[in-house]
């Protein structure tokens, strides 16, 4: 076997009760290369991933080799001490510990570090931040530090740990921009010095920007290898869906009367003078880089977060929105970024789930629920939005990301409200999934629902919105028509100034 | 230095100070040495405690089981010398493998068994408490008391040395302290407890052996556990299984004023000493004003609550900060 390749995993299995995560799975990676893996939610990833990391042990006949040595038993530090470093989706750093401390402790466990040596710690650390042109404060508890940092420091803890794979599971998530950008370029450097990453992610754009070679899986099998020239997007995505797909397509919404304005609407803090207008039947879609205070703006609206100043106009009346429960007595709904914690319940199953802001609606005055009809109109959107699987006992807190999110969709449908706001509509949800949200947003649309969304995702955004705004820093820089360009949708708006936007604001 | 004055503490050490200079101002005996070294040598079980429960509860744990596995620790090691004859050398040797053993069984159930520590501890009270009494029951007395005239000579002298004009229980909790701190501040093993507390599932996936330290930081206080109940009853010169009630319910609160939370990952042995030192001083100066008791009880658990607020509107505070956007 030639030293060329830093793990080789072949026959790897993987079966739970009822279910095979992994059939047989295979996996090759060079030293030095950056190599995608991707698949659907649901394909087997994060298995594969803990396989490697040692965190799960697959099904007998498994063959594992890392740098040219066969593996029995692998263990958490014993992956780690062969050279495997896994950046989990959360970093799994220590929100309470400092930065130097989080950088070092895998180092210090590695190596039977017992008395600690703060000298020498902080020494290390700082040698490590420079090399990858960090500037951070070593003493700064990494809870304060904002996201972004989080996942440069989990890098430098990999680097520390003389990794010689580094595993990156959906590193970009939170991440735009300048800083996906400042990633790659420590990824390059990474790769220059013979280091492997393995890239798992949703964003395929991405990928194909920094891999080199593409590892498919779907539903736990392997699909196959390819390098980066023999594939397209909708080839990838083909293989990963394994059907033929047609990516959603802008199309034209005829725009009816103007159903909700914010004029004015300022918040310390969170955003000031934000003034626009939504029709019914549009689709608008607000971008911006993380943070620049487009959630805030729609919690406001939802009735979470008080304006301190502007005013919100619903059907030409002047209201003000106390509560959620006022806020869906006008007929708004709100989907939110964190479905998890503030979308479905997951333990609850998906009738309960879509039911419950509906419960008015199958109870009788006595408060006791109808639950034959309650079944029949749940039912009615789970298969209306094409819920899979097809189960409606099933908890909402088992269901793939993408079903997740459906579920949160059809619980306000139910509700048959006259706007539609989501925030970042497919966050973490595989391309099936998120071409199928799509074409229901634009089907929702078709009917005359005012669809207010909030995307970080450019390319989703210029899909589907028939308007744009652009938010940095908690104002308006910029409004755009539907086929516009995306360059310049970056360049103004991303880096601009609120006074442009009162230049060529267009209220209708 | 700035820094250092933010932290919880800084304000614990600040309150102190000025809880002090108030009662020595309105009590002309409160700031004589007679009356730290009395105060001191009374309340060193409950600062030896609060250096083992801070560690505890950083872990996210807690231990309810103190006062049932002192006061079984007690009897045992008391009987031994008592009615056994055993000598010094022995009887310590005993008392300290009771404490560590108690601190194991805790920290297997949590660790191994899965069960959560307030059950996990609560549970090994009872049954603690249940074998004392099954003890009195076959030993056919009615009390498990011993007096000071059944006490062997040696363990009297011992509760009354002094180094220094400084009683001997102070040198231990004092011992007992910096020891603690030296493990919490400078060895892996204080890192591996502020993580487990901090990140459970990073710090399995980091390589730590959580199960592993999970026994030791029970077992370790334990083992603290028995040496400041073996000097705190030869300071007293007397065997008493219900001395101790209540104390479970002090420690926990005086470490939480001293800024240790109960969620786990935050808070210092400092500050949970110090957060003792603080309720010590309070209770000794109200009673020199000749505050009630029952008074005295009542503004403890005001200063208790005061203090869990504060630190939760802390909380609220910086939680709220870190989603303000900077508005252009």
């Amino acid at each position: 076997m030639s030293e060329e390749n830093i793990i080789q995993v072949q026959k790897v299995s993987k079966t739970y009760p009822g279910v095979k995560a992994l059939n047989d799975m295979m996996l090759t990676v060079k030293k030095g290369e950056v190599h995608a893996l991707v698949g659907e939610n649901g394909a087997g990833k994060s298995t594969l991933i803990k396989v490697l990391a040692g965190v799960i042990n697959p099904d007998e006949g498994a063959q594992i080799r890392i740098a040219g040595e066969t593996v029995k038993q692998l263990t958490p530090i014993e992956s780690v001490k062969r050279g495997i470093s896994v950046i989990f989706q959360d970093f799994s750093l220590f929100q309470n510990l400092s930065v130097a401390e989080n950088i070092l402790f895998g180092d210090q466990i590695l190596n039977n570090v017992k008395v600690l040596d703060y000298k020498k710690m902080r020494a290390k650390a700082k040698e490590v931040l420079d090399e990858m042109e960090l500037d951070l404060d070593l003493n700064a508890v990494v809870g304060e530090l904002p996201v972004a940092k989080h996942q440069m420091i989990a890098i430098a803890r990999a680097i520390i740990q003389n990794s010689r794979l580094i595993i990156m599971d959906e590193p970009t998530s939170t991440l735009s921009g300048a800083e996906v950008e400042h990633l790659f370029r420590i990824i390059r450097r990474l790769t220059g010095k013979g280091i492997s990453v393995l890239f798992v992610s949703h964003k395929l754009k991405e990928l194909f920007t920094i891999a080199e070679r593409f590892t498919i899986m779907r539903d736990g099998n392997y699909i196959g290898t390819f390098r980066k020239e023999e594939l397209d997007e909708e080839k990838l995505i083909s293989h990963m869906v394994g059907r033929k797909v047609v990516l959603v397509k802008h199309e034209e919404h005829e725009k009816g009367r103007a159903i909700l304005q914010v004029k004015h609407l300022s918040r310390k803090g969170n955003y000031q003078d934000i003034s626009f207008t939504l029709h019914e039947g549009e689709i608008l879609g607000i971008t911006g880089l993380v943070g620049s205070g487009r959630t805030e703006v729609l919690s406001t609206i939802f009735g979470l977060n008080p304006p301190e100043e502007g005013e919100i106009y619903f059907e030409n009346k002047k209201v003000t929105i106390h509560s959620p429960y006022a806020a869906k007595k006008l007929g708004i709904a709100y989907v939110p970024e964190d479905r998890h914690e503030l979308g479905f319940v997951g333990n609850k199953n998906m009738i309960q789930n879509i039911s419950l802001p509906n419960l008015k609606e199958f109870s009788n005055s006595l408060g006791m629920i109808n639950t034959s009809m309650e079944r029949e109109v749940c039912e009615n959107q789970m298969e209306r939005l094409q819920v899979r699987p097809k189960l409606p006992e099933m908890l909402a807190g088992n269901l793939s990301g993408g079903n997740q999110q459906k579920i949160v969709i059809a619980k306000w449908l139910a509700a048959n409200p006259k706007v539609l706001m989501i925030d970042e509509p497919t966050n973490g949800i595989d391309v099936g999934a998120k071409n199928e949200i799509h074409t229901i947003m634009q089907e929702l649309a078709r009917q005359g629902v005012a669809v207010l969304m909030v995307s970080s995702d450019l390319q989703e955004v210029l899909a589907i919105s028939d308007r744009i705004l652009v938010m940095r820093r908690g104002r308006l820089t910029g409004e755009f028509k539907a086929n516009s360009d995306s360059e310049e949708i970056m360049s103004r708006a991303f880096l601009g100034n609120p006074e442009d936007y009162e230049d060529r604001h267009a209220v209708c | 230095m700035k820094k250092f004055f933010k932290r919880r503490e800084a304000s614990i050490l600040v309150l102190l100070l000025v809880l002090m200079v108030v009662f020595s101002f309105s009590s002309d005996q409160f700031l004589t040495l007679t009356n730290f070294k009395d105060c001191l040598k009374s309340s060193s079980l409950k600062i030896i405690l609060a250096a083992g429960m801070s560690i505890v509860l950083i872990t996210g744990g807690i231990d309810m089981s103190l006062v049932a596995t002192a006061g079984m620790t007690q009897m045992i090691f008391g009987r031994l010398m008592a009615y056994a004859g055993w000598g010094p050398v022995p009887t310590i040797l005993v008392t300290v493998l009771l404490g560590i053993l108690f601190g194991s069984v805790n920290g297997l159930l949590i660790s191994k068994g899965r069960i959560a520590p307030i059950v996990a501890t609560l549970g090994v009270a009872s049954v603690v408490k249940g074998m004392m009494y099954v003890y009195m029951d076959l030993s056919g007395s009615s009390s498990l008391w011993i007096n000071s005239n059944e006490l062997p000579g040696w363990f009297l002298s011992f509760g009354t040395i002094k180094v220094m004009g400084i009683p001997i229980q102070i040198i231990i909790a004092a011992l007992i302290v910096l020891l603690t701190y030296w493990m919490m501040h400078f060895t892996i093993i204080g890192r591996c407890v502020y993580a487990i507390g901090g990140n459970k599932n990073a710090a399995e996936r980091i390589g730590i052996n959580v199960d592993l330290i999970t026994i030791f930081v029970y077992a370790y206080f334990g083992f603290i556990l028995s040496i400041g109940v073996f000097a705190d009853t030869a300071g007293i010169a007397l065997c008493d299984p219900n001395s101790y009630n209540g104390i479970d319910f002090e420690v926990v609160a005086a470490v939480v004023v001293g800024g240790v939370t109960m969620v786990g990952g935050f808070g210092s042995i400092i500050g949970g000493v110090l957060g003792a030192l603080f309720m010590v001083f309070l209770s000794n100066g109200l009673g020199l004003i000749r505050v009630s008791t029952y008074w005295q009880k009542v503004i403890v658990g005001i200063v208790i609550i005061i203090a869990v607020s504060v630190e939760a509107a802390k909380r609220l505070y910086n939680e709220r900060h870190a989603q303000t956007i900077d508005v252009m």
